[in-house]
């Protein structure tokens, strides 16, 4: 088992170091980021003083090593346009974040676990179509117009929540939703087919050829089984929700890591922006292990 | 579909005379025939193409004429609507009728070109790790796990604003952070597919492996990438969307759907069907698209072909 | 004795795209119990489908129209679901399948599936229960039992997983057991010890036994009724000795043909004494996925193995799954690379034949019907191929080539046009022929060209290759693990086990008198029916 989890953590890590050099060279190569913050329409002199006014005359090599080891002692450099050093940003914002993605998720797993059990014990039948239709509706909606089309809803006809800021936990219940909702279709999905699959596995058979039927048979037989693909997806989809929130975020006004995103591309603000790529996709690759971890510790096969 | 398959290998014969003697595109013609979601998906999709294409050559509308005098006028529907305005103007007095219609245009070229763009690389890379293994299939392993770890729309956020937002740029962008669907999909089906029999007979009569994987491998990918090809449509459709929302995609005047839906927000309380009306219009656009990507699921799964069984 | 069941007039019906099709029809059994009835039958002739029926395992869109079944002097027909679940099925009837890899679940312990299984109908403890899955698991003779109990599935060989699923199936005591031919999918040598314990443990329980199996052979070792199935209904049916002796229906007595006729003698090729493949010690190893830090382990495919093919001979290769048998085939084909060793094809190394003269020379005819053809594309394109790739000819003449070579395999030219999957497993083995021999080869290369084809269409097949072999003198390297069929079709038997070869000689030879200690448990393993001589234990 830790041999497993050292091995995969070394592919995180070099992915990891991978994403660190692309970012960076794209966001200060491929662009040019004393353009970038000068502006489309500035002189050429203008740009020049930038250049050298941050340095961005020097190696890009050189630049990337001073960032990267910079990351190691806590220096995660100086955004442009908050003036501020990038770490404090991130401490200042990340809560907000955390607390969305976590919320987003338990809301897909409310929605779509039991939904996609009952419809995968009643094929074809009206829950099962009602079920279909949830996932091909959220799978169509756009992200940020289902957060607008809540925001008239609950601000006109059914003010139980408020609808922007983030001062208490009942501001993230809608933005939880409309982020939780985009995950619902494959989550859901997944369950369905899985437990479908499962039911009509040699194994079941078994069990039903011994008597056992009904609940007991679902339960005790065939859901571990189909739960074990649905449990490494929802780590998964818990770490593709930072990035996700950016969205989000900017619909209903919470001051998260994506709206400082958003906010910092604007900006042209290259600092904050080559981490916060850097941040997501570590968090990503972190839960995307936690999901391999998970995998194998419940699915005796992959037991070492 | 397991269900099928199990009557199948228990009773094959009374399935002789049904489907057995089909050909395999019949058969693919007739199972699609017999898929309500499908055809229903399919029909709206075509309908929307035709209004796409023909709807800015019959109707005689701009969505770029600015009346300053017709500012904000509702839809026909509500109190003080005309017919001469059916989905009523904008805060600068445009057609909001024609905007959509143009946007139309915009959100299918833009879809299907980035989910070509999403293909062309990863069926490329998928199919040439499923065959050839070993350490391309390592390197492709790699670039899939950078991709999927990338913060897809945030970075596409980036790089579309700074290049310089146009839509070529856009259908890049989006078809370059979009083909990790593409890849998993095609190296597998290509594992699978290498490993039958039919292959090892085409290299034993003497075929060449650029000829196994055109002639051999790829077509028969081709049923699962065209699924994956669909659902990609639509994702990529709501990328845009999003893009343009968020003011980082397609930039004024041009009718995108998402930038529609943006500059509607500022009178989200007062004149709601100018957000609620693209909306819609990129919601039908997108379920056409995914009940057809189901269906052809639906048609083209092996488990339901009685004749691979 | 005294009746246990009586099924009387069974209808089962499918509903498929709002149609009725009668699957099962006028099936009427009848057994005492400790008796024990065997059900022969092909695949789809309604077999299995009819036990299903008994147990209440059909599948959804399949119902009992009619017809009533009488267990133990009750009516089962008037029992619900509910009661059938908790009183009969695993408690009286027991079934056990077909594939013992995916029967038993593999997130759950050996034990805690027996312990459940026997919880659920018995109301005792926990300790009792444990006990009891102990005896069972020993009454299966599997091997280490004890240590069984916390492993998973996945640990377990077939065989092994085959002996669980029996105890899991036992240990409630049954008064009738259901094998839907549990030892199709397992190694020739594991079979008859699978079939030994069901036998033995019938006696020592005293239940009732059905024994479902396409081999007509494994049926009367352990049956002492047979009812004979065809296309859902039953065609014959008495005591088996009775009815090996004197089939009443056409469909019998060709079912016995086809066994008998292996026995006969076939045409004989001449033989040169000129090899026309020499192989040298060959080596192949694989690499077992590396993990980090440790060592990828290597393991041997083909070990050291080396041997002559006589010109015009017919040599087979046997072993069970995994002694390499495929690996050493596919090296001669020249499809995948050896690491050690050589391999001389008419004097010529392998590798220094250009890949369109080998094609000529060479050619394979596989297992399994379903993928051997490429269902995209015509059976006129598959079959016209190879002369396109290796051969400048004009498409008339192709088409014509191609046509006399679709004669030649029994096909009308009718199915040039036709594709892949509108045809039949015995039609789809005769294009891979056609595709194989098209360029004439000298040597073929038929890797289980029977296995997965029913017993008429075998024995078909078998008479074809038979035929074309005498016309086109080929020389045939045959792959099996049914010896009945080497037997009738072979010069040279090539023993393999773990990749190497352990025994060689004339076919008349090995069988007979095998050196080997696992060739003659392998020979002793076969059921085979001799005409002369049936016997019975």
């Amino acid at each position: 088992m830790l041999r497993f989890i050292a091995g995969r953590l070394i592919v995180v890590l070099s992915v990891g170091l991978t994403l660190s050099i692309v970012t960076f060279f794209l966001l200060n190569y491929v662009i040019d980021p004393a353009q970038a913050i000068a502006g489309e329409d500035a002189l050429f002199e203008e740009i020049e003083q930038i250049r050298e006014q941050y340095g961005f005359d020097r190696s890009i090599t050189i630049r990337y090593f001073e960032w990267f080891s910079g990351i190691f002692q806590g220096d995660l450099g100086i955004s442009y346009y908050w003036n501020k050093p990038v770490i404090s940003l991130l401490i200042d914002r990340a809560p907000e974040t955390i607390t969305l993605a976590l919320m987003s998720v338990s809301v897909t797993i409310l929605i779509s676990i039991p939904l996609g059990i009952l419809a995968a014990l009643n094929p074809n039948s009206l829950i099962d179509r009602i079920a279909l239709g949830i996932a091909v509706t959220a799978q169509a909606v756009p992200n940020f117009w289902l957060g607008l089309i809540m925001i008239l809803i609950f601000a006109l006809a059914i003010p139980i929540f408020p609808v922007s800021g983030d001062k208490t936990l009942f501001h993230f219940v809608l933005p939880s939703i409309v982020l939780g909702a985009s995950s619902v279709p494959a989550v859901m999905r997944l369950m369905r087919t899985g437990l479908l699959d499962v039911i009509n596995a040699d194994f079941i058979r078994t069990a039903r050829s011994s008597g056992f039927y009904g609940w007991r048979l679902v339960f005790n037989h065939a859901l571990r089984n189909a739960l074990l693909p649905v449990v490494s997806v929802l780590a998964v989809q818990l770490g593709n929700k930072f990035g996700g929130s950016v969205i989000t975020e900017s619909v209903f006004a919470i001051n998260g890591l994506g709206r400082l995103a958003l906010e910092s591309i604007l900006g042209a603000d290259i600092p904050t922006v080559q981490i916060l790529v850097f941040v997501f996709a570590i968090i990503f690759l972190f839960f995307n292990l936690l999901a391999d971890i998970l995998n194998a510790y419940l699915d005796p096969r992959l037991r070492l | 579909m397991i269900f099928k398959t199990f009557i199948k290998r228990l009773f094959p014969r009374s399935f002789d005379n049904e489907i057995y003697n089909l050909r395999p595109k019949d058969l693919i013609i007739r199972k699609s025939s017999n898929h309500g979601g499908f055809k229903f998906g399919l029909s709206l999709l075509i309908i929307i193409f035709l209004f796409a294409i023909f709807g800015p050559i019959i109707l005689d509308v701009s969505p770029y004429e600015q009346d300053l005098t017709k500012r904000l006028l509702p839809p026909v529907w509500k109190e003080g609507g005309s017919w001469e305005y059916i989905f009523g103007t904008d805060g600068n007095g445009r057609d909001y009728f024609a905007r959509i219609l143009y946007g139309t245009r915009i959100s299918l070229t833009i879809g299907f070109g980035a989910a070509c763009v999403g293909m062309i690389i990863g069926v490329s890379l998928g199919v040439c790790a499923g065959y050839f293994g070993g350490w391309v299939d390592q390197v492709v392993s790699y670039l899939l796990t950078c991709q999927l770890a990338l913060p897809g729309l945030l970075l596409a956020m980036t790089i579309v604003f700074l290049i310089g937002p146009s839509i070529t740029v856009v259908i890049f962008v989006i078809g370059a952070t979009h083909w990790a669907f593409f890849l998993v999909v095609s190296r597998s089906a290509t594992q699978k597919i290498k490993s039958l029999d039919y292959v090892t007979a085409a290299s034993a009569i003497g075929a060449s492996k650029f000829q196994i994987i055109i002639r051999d491998i790829i077509p028969n990918t081709f049923s699962q990438i065209i699924v994956i090809f669909t659902l990609e449509v639509g994702i990529a459709i709501l990328n845009e969307a999003s893009l343009s929302f968020l003011g980082v995609g397609i930039q004024p005047p041009t009718p995108s759907w998402g930038l529609l839906i943006a500059e509607g927000k500022e009178a989200i309380f007062f004149q709601p069907w100018l957000i609620i009306l693209p909306g819609i219009a990129l919601f039908t656009l997108v379920v056409s698209i995914n009940m057809m990507g189901d269906g052809l699921r639906d048609i083209t799964d092996p488990n339901s072909k009685v004749s691979e069984e | 004795m005294s009746d246990l069941l009586n099924i009387q007039n069974l209808e089962i019906s499918f509903q498929s795209n709002n149609k009725n099709l009668k699957t099962v029809e006028n099936f009427s059994i009848h057994l005492n119990e400790k008796e024990s009835l065997g059900i022969v039958g092909e695949s789809g002739s309604g077999k299995t489908l009819s036990m299903l029926a008994l147990t209440r395992l059909l599948p959804k869109q399949a119902s009992v129209s009619s017809g009533s079944i009488i267990f133990q002097n009750k009516n089962l027909n008037e029992l619900d679901n509910k009661n059938f679940y908790k009183e009969i099925s695993g408690k009286k009837i027991s079934m056990i399948f077909q594939e013992p890899m995916t029967a038993l679940n593999p997130v759950h312990t050996i034990g805690k599936q027996l312990l459940e299984t026997y919880l659920y109908h018995n109301n005792v403890s926990v300790e009792k229960g444990i006990e009891r899955a102990l005896e069972i698991l020993d009454a299966v003779k599997l091997p280490k039992y004890k240590q069984r109990m916390d492993q998973y599935p996945h640990q377990l060989s077939g065989g092994q997983r085959q002996r669980v699923m029996i105890a899991l199936a036992l240990i409630n005591n049954p008064s009738l057991l259901i094998a839907d031919e549990p030892t199709t999918a397992l190694d020739v040598t594991v079979q008859k010890e699978i079939i030994q314990l069901i036998s033995d443990l019938r006696e020592t329980i005293g239940m009732a036994l059905i024994f479902i199996s396409h081999d007509l052979g494994v049926v009367s070792q352990i049956s002492d009724n047979v009812v004979v199935m065809k296309n859902g209904e039953i065609v014959e049916k008495g005591k088996t000795l009775k009815v090996l002796e004197k089939p009443n229906h056409p469909y019998t007595q060709g079912l016995l043909d086809c066994l008998f006729k292996l026995e006969d003698e076939q045409k004989k090729n001449q033989i040169k004494d000129t090899p026309i493949i020499k192989v040298k010690e060959i080596s192949k190893s694989y690499k077992l996925p590396a993990k980090i830090f440790k060592k990828p382990e290597i393991i041997y495919a083909v070990k050291k193995v080396t041997f002559d093919v006589k010109c015009g001979e017919t040599i087979a290769i046997v072993g069970e799954s995994g002694s390499g048998k495929s690996t050493v085939a596919k090296i001669i084909n020249g499809l995948i690379n050896k690491d050690d060793g050589e391999v001389e094809i008419k004097g010529q190394n392998i590798e220094d034949i250009e890949i369109s003269d080998r094609a000529k020379i060479i050619q394979p005819v596989f297992q399994d019907p379903y993928s051997t053809l490429n269902p995209i594309h015509t059976i006129g394109y598959i079959v016209s191929r190879p002369l396109t790739i290796n051969e400048n000819k004009s498409e008339s003449e192709v088409k014509e080539e191609v046509i006399k070579t679709l004669r030649l395999v029994g096909l009308s030219e009718d199915y040039y046009n036709r594709f892949p999957n509108q045809l039949s497993g015995g039609q789809r083995q005769r294009v891979a022929i056609a595709r194989a021999i098209i360029l004439k080869p000298q040597i073929l290369i038929c890797d289980e060209p029977t296995s997965a084809l029913d017993v008429t269409i075998q024995s078909q097949i078998l008479d074809l290759l038979n035929d074309l072999k005498t016309k086109l003198n080929i020389t045939i390297i045959l792959i099996s693990h049914d010896i009945s069929v080497v037997k009738y079709f072979s010069d040279r038997i090539i023993v393999m086990y773990n990749g190497e070869i352990i025994e060689m000689g004339n076919t008349n030879n090995v069988i007979n008198v095998p050196k080997d200690k696992y060739t003659k448990r392998l020979m002793s393993s076969v059921f085979s029916l001799k005409k002369n001589d049936i016997k019975f234990t």
